[in-house]
């Protein structure tokens, strides 16, 4: 039976170092079950997806997370499925962590599942919220006011009114819809209250809806709509591109480029992707929205441990939403928030 | 796949590919398992088996279904899709106010309809089983996309107008976490039995079942037969076209059924990504476990300890704290010096049984 020992002798090596490449824990002083060492209160933080947002959204936490002395676990669903993001709370929850941050994928159905979470520990909702359910608080952008911006953006594009098509990944998460209703109220020229219907292919003041087209957080087809929409409207002069997750803005103007239509067409974004803040730069991109994603990651960790270590100090409004303001990037600003970027990202 | 007559009953075990192969992902198992629990106290905890009982149940499932297709020499690719494709019509059944025993007929009929379609296309238009079921994988993801945009409330208003749109701007998620009604249904997935989760158990019924088909009954050895040399076994007057039909008809029934069982595990369905990759996972499952991609070889028992390995990979993961970016790595490794490991394995018995 040489063969059998020498197998498993192979495998145990193998899959030792590959336990040991945790950085994580080696950083934060090793197994929090070490006999003699006083144990630190466990968070973690598990986002939606891998993209870039979350890693200045982890900068953030892991500051707040050496400044409160707290072991951290910052978790990336890979495929960005609730079904991975369930399965990795439930293994958090298992790993006695004593309490969670998470960006909900999909919140009107993960409800039972999320109170399950916050009958045991704190949950905070960070990004995009579920708010049927238990948790103590959401942190995050007010996206209705965030699309509210957009839609200025828009206006100061085109001032005389023109065709828009908007991007986004999925409509179902509720920022998805929310942004997408902001940016309508204020083409409408209305107050915004909540969500309510909004057809495509209607006009909102003097701009008509040409679509919103969905992606599935797929950056290639998110190309291909952008693009498809550019052949739609060959010539058109009045015509905006708008993308509302992160990935969109570069998406669009890259078919736009290889449409040859830099500058005649108008393009909006979102967050701060490295490609949008250069589109930004050299004038191809009007604007785009900065949410505050390091302040996310900070402000979460500090609450979570705040909620472990002195709850009654936490004041949390009767909603509990508490609304991490987002800024407008134009032309004027941009350098000087790139600049700060990557001072925060130690790049 | 001879029986063991030699004298020596113990070497002749050994020695055994089959029995070589099934040790090897035993091992395998006992090695990852003994580091998860030696990591992590946490990981001890009955709540921690429970978790993993639940996971292993739904992959089970579905590998035992490509089990049956790969013993044929056949391959399934479209189980991913299968799955998403059952997951939203259930959910949109559901959605519907449809009662969940009638929805979950209708979505195993539909699975099982597809199951046949693929034998149909592999046995008499003498299709490969890899073109007809990737030509699936992308078609029933297509489908379940559709689906999601069918506005069905709309659709059977008695009162609706002509020329009204039925179809919705974009594909959409399906989810039930509004009805309240499906708890007790709901169990199959959710619940346990002496301490098991019901996924476990529904696991271990249709993995009895199977191993009494395979092992146990002249049909099992037909398949095994066919698999192994097909020619051969028709010369021998086995109905192979019958019997490779049959297996694609069990590979998409299970994948449906693991398709509702998802479906009931986040109450919702994403038909972009939902049981994406789901059949490879299952495909590495069943190789772990000993099936031979050439067909013709394959135990029960040892799919069932390579449908644990994927689970147990994921969750020592989680526990050994390695970044989320290094998973698919850390995954893929593990995977491969499993399978590099038990080649060796299996040449070395071989030389063994050559020489004995």
């Amino acid at each position: 039976m040489r063969t059998n020992t020498s197998f498993a002798l192979w495998i145990s090596l193998i899959t030792l170092t590959l336990a040991g490449c945790g950085p994580e824990q080696k950083k934060q002083g090793g197994n929090p079950v070490t006999v003699g060492k006083v144990s630190k209160p466990k968070v973690a933080f598990v986002s939606n997806n891998p993209a870039e947002f979350w890693t200045i959204c982890e900068a953030g936490a892991r500051k707040a997370a050496e400044e409160t002395d707290v072991d951290l676990q910052f978790k990336r669903p890979q495929d960005g499925t609730a079904a991975t993001q369930i399965q990795i709370i439930e293994d958090l929850l298992v790993n006695k962590t004593q309490a969670i941050s998470v960006s909900v994928i999909s919140p009107d159905n993960q409800i039972e599942f999320l109170d399950g979470v916050a009958a045991r520990i704190p949950l905070l909702c960070v990004d995009n919220d579920a708010s049927k359910s238990k948790r103590r608080a959401y942190l995050g952008t007010a996206n209705i006011k965030a699309g509210r911006s957009v839609g200025e953006l828009i206006k100061k594009a085109l001032p005389k009114g023109g065709k828009i098509a908007l991007f986004v990944g999925q409509l179902d998460p509720v920022n998805a819809r929310e942004r997408r209703q902001g940016v309508l109220d204020v083409l409408e020229g209305v107050e915004s209250k909540g969500l309510r219907i909004s057809r495509d292919g209607e006009k909102y003041g003097a701009y008509q809806l040409l679509g919103t087209f969905t992606d599935n957080v797929d950056k290639n087809k998110a190309k291909d709509n952008a693009a498809d929409v550019l052949a739609k409207n060959q010539g058109a002069t009045d015509l905006a591109l708008v993308g509302l997750w992160a990935y969109n803005a570069p998406a669009i103007l890259s078919a736009v480029t290889d449409a040859n239509r830099v500058g005649k067409v108008k393009i909006v974004g979102f967050d701060e992707d490295n490609e949008t803040l250069e589109g930004i730069k050299t004038g191809a991109i009007e604007g785009t929205i900065v949410q505050n994603p390091y302040e996310f990651g900070f402000q979460s960790v500090k609450m979570m441990a705040d909620l472990i270590r002195k709850p009654e100090s936490v004041k949390i409004p009767e909603d509990g939403i508490m609304d991490i303001p987002h800024k407008v990037l134009t032309k004027e600003n941009v350098q000087a928030f790139q600049t700060e970027l990557k001072k925060l990202l130690g790049k | 796949m001879s029986p063991p007559e030699s004298k020596n009953m113990f070497t002749a075990f050994f020695s055994n590919p089959t029995v070589g192969r099934i040790l090897g992902v035993f091992l395998l198992v006992v090695v990852l398992y003994t580091l998860m629990i030696g990591i992590e106290e946490n990981a001890r905890t009955v709540e921690n088996h429970q978790n993993l009982a639940r996971r292993i149940g739904e992959w089970g499932i579905l590998t035992l279904g490509v089990g049956f297709v790969i013993i044929t020499g056949g391959i399934d690719l479209s189980i991913g899709s299968v799955v998403c494709l059952s997951a939203v019509s259930f959910g949109i059944l559901l959605e519907n106010g449809a009662n969940p025993y009638v929805a979950t007929l209708v979505v195993l009929t539909g699975a099982g309809l597809i199951g046949l379609f693929h034998g149909y296309l592999v046995t008499k238009l003498n299709l490969q089983p890899f073109v007809v079921t990737l030509c699936g994988l992308f078609i029933y993801r297509g489908m379940a996309q559709f689906l999601t945009l069918i506005d069905f409330k709309k659709w059977m208003d008695p009162n609706l107008a002509a020329g009204t749109r039925i179809l919705r701007d974009s594909s959409r998620d399906v989810g039930v976490g509004g009805r309240t009604d499906l708890t007790s249904f709901f169990w199959l997935q959710k619940g346990e039995w002496l301490g098991i989760p019901t996924p476990m158990w529904l696991f271990g019924i249709l993995a009895l079942l199977a191993a009494i088909f395979l092992h146990a009954s002249v049909y099992g050895r037909y398949l095994f037969a066919l698999g192994y040399n097909e020619q051969a076994a028709r010369y021998a007057g086995v109905n192979t076209n019958r019997f490779k039909v049959i297996a694609y008809f069990l590979c998409s029934l299970l994948a449906g059924f693991g398709g509702i069982l998802f479906l009931m595990k986040i109450n919702s369905a994403s038909p972009s990504n939902a049981g994406n990759w789901f059949e490879l996972y299952a495909i590495t499952g069943a190789v772990l476990g000993g099936t031979s991609l050439r067909g013709g070889e394959g135990t029960v028992i040892g799919i069932i300890l390579g449908a644990a390995i994927l689970p147990l990979l994921k969750t020592l993961v989680i526990f050994a704290g390695i970044p989320s970016d290094m998973e698919f790595s850390a995954i893929g490794l593990a995977l491969l010096l499993g399978t590099l490991a038990d080649e060796l394995l299996r040449r070395r018995s071989e030389a063994a049984r050559k020489g004995a």
